[in-house]
Parts: structure tokens; C-alpha cells; sequence
């Protein structure tokens, strides 16, 4: 049981560092575009589809499509008469 | 010069032509409004089939005509004319005189639209000793300035039949007096892309 515990110590200490009690990088959560959604993807470290966590309007999208669909091209005819 | 035909290609040899009418011809009376074909021999013309659609006796020119005057009154445009094919900064397509009379909201306006094509329906081509030398003549003091820069406007497209054109290779290539760079037959992909490409205002609130 003694042994378990030191064990147990050794796990934690060699885990999370003297002093730190950082997360471990069990998942990585992407963000993924998806048409005008954004949503926000947990995976393995191996890239492993855990589970979607949020899915919400993708806002930079937007704004993309405004300027997709802007003019796009300089109105200048008028100032080049033939 | 390759032994094909290619989209941009100059030819020479081919009617160009123009059907003009009144009224469209909805009824029989309406014939009586007459119409005209206008045929001309350009000096030059240019092929705007893509290179693989042409064929089947079927071709896509246009002529080569001379460039606006005007051009000329922009001194980024009359340093090199080429530079009206590609994109631009707004400040760039308009003569430095024009530009710092709009007024502040404008320039705002037209900064927000950012870099983008001007003459959209215009691609200029560069100067050749192959193009005849023509005189532009220009308003008040300013000097004549002779020039061989041509242009094409996407407008004046005509659809041609030709036997002859068989396929891209299998055609008179005894017509073809020069060819667009690789670079220069992209910008002109790209510009007439956009020509057809560019959303009506009444089309984008629906796509929205």
C-alpha cells in the first residue's frame, strides 16, 4: 500500500513538475470552419476525434463573404472619356 | 511562336462584324424597321475561346483596336499602358488630379474597395514593332503621343465559323502572328474571368 502511494507521488511529481500544476496535454480542441458555423472539435494528441464541444457562428467568415462580394473593381469610366 | 492556337493569340486575315438593330423583331412589322451587318477586316484580331474549346469551326475573336487617349492622362497608366490589366490600388486607377478632388467620403469609399481591377472590360496589349505606330491625340496643350499599344474589349467578342479550325493544332496556323506570354495569358484569364464572374447588387441580397 506504502508502495502505491510513492508511486502514486512519483506519478504526480513527474506529471505535473515541482511547483506547476499545468494541464496535461490529454486533448487538443481545434477550431474548424464548416459554411458559416465555426465549430470547436476535441481530438487526441494523435489527432483522434474525442467530441464537438461548440458550435457557433463563424463571425471572420462574414465578414469574408462581405468582401467577396464587394465591387471588387474601381468605377472609373468616367474619368476616361474616348 | 507555338504551332497551336491559344486563348490571347493575335491572328490576322479575319472579318470582324456587328449586327445592329432598331427593334427586336418580335412581330412581322417589325422586320420592316430594317437591320445592319457590319463587316470589317481588323488589322488584327484576338482569339478569346478558351484554348481548349477551340474547334469544331468555331471560334471566339475580337479586334484589336486602339487604345482611349485618356489613358494617357494618368501617369501611372502612360508610364507602361499594361498596367491597367491587372488589379490596382484605387488611388492608382484614377490621375492624382482626380483623385485628391473627391471629397473625403469618396476617397473613403473607394479606398474600402481596395485592390481591384478598373476597366474590367479593357486588356491592353504591349507595344510590338509587329502593331502599326498610331498617333493619340490630346486635349488642350498636351503633346500627340505615338503609340503602338493596343487593346481588346470584351464587348466587341464575335463568334466566328471556320472549317479549318479543327482542333487547337489542326488549324490555319498561318494566321497566328504572335502569342501571350504565360504570364500575361494568365492575367487575361483572370480578367476576364472576373468580367463574367462580378455579382449584379440585386443577386448578392439574395445570396445572402
Amino acid at each position: 500500500m506504502g508502495l502505491q502511494e510513492k508511486d502514486y507521488d512519483y506519478d504526480n511529481l513527474r506529471n505535473q513538475g515541482t511547483g506547476s500544476h499545468e494541464e496535461l496535454d490529454e486533448y487538443k480542441i481545434i477550431l474548424y470552419p464548416f459554411d458559416k458555423y465555426q465549430i470547436k472539435i476535441k481530438l487526441t494528441p494523435s489527432n483522434e476525434f474525442i467530441g464537438i464541444i461548440e458550435v457557433k457562428i463563424n463571425k471572420e467568415f462574414l465578414s469574408h463573404k462581405q468582401k467577396i462580394t464587394s465591387e471588387g473593381f474601381h468605377d472609373v469610366d468616367e474619368f476616361y472619356p474616348d | 511562336m507555338d504551332n497551336v492556337l491559344r486563348f490571347g493569340d493575335i491572328l490576322k486575315g479575319y472579318i470582324a462584324i456587328t449586327p445592329r438593330i432598331k427593334v427586336p423583331f418580335l412581330e412581322v412589322s417589325s422586320l420592316n424597321e430594317g437591320y445592319n451587318i457590319d463587316v470589317n477586316l481588323p488589322i488584327f484580331s484576338v482569339v478569346l475561346s478558351p484554348s481548349c474549346s477551340i474547334g469544331h469551326a468555331i471560334i471566339s475573336l475580337t479586334p484589336l483596336i486602339k487604345v482611349r487617349n485618356t489613358f494617357f492622362d494618368n501617369p501611372y497608366f502612360a508610364e507602361d499602358l499594361t498596367r491597367i490589366n491587372p488589379k490596382m490600388e484605387p488611388q492608382q486607377a484614377v490621375p492624382p488630379h482626380v483623385w485628391d478632388k473627391f471629397p473625403p467620403e469618396e476617397k473613403q469609399k473607394r479606398l474600402e474597395e481596395g485592390y481591384g481591377y478598373a476597366f474590367v472590360e479593357l486588356f491592353i496589349y504591349e507595344k510590338n514593332d509587329l502593331f502599326p505606330i498610331y498617333t493619340v491625340h490630346r486635349k488642350g496643350k498636351q503633346e500627340d503621343i505615338k503609340t503602338s499599344y493596343y487593346m481588346i474589349d470584351f464587348r466587341n467578342t464575335y463568334k466566328l465559323n471556320y472549317e479549318k479550325i479543327k482542333t487547337p493544332e489542326d488549324a490555319p496556323l498561318e494566321s497566328k502572328c504572335l502569342q501571350l506570354s504565360i504570364q500575361a495569358r494568365s492575367e487575361l484569364r483572370d480578367k476576364i474571368a472576373y468580367y463574367y464572374a462580378r455579382v449584379p447588387k440585386e443577386d448578392k441580397i439574395l445570396e445572402d
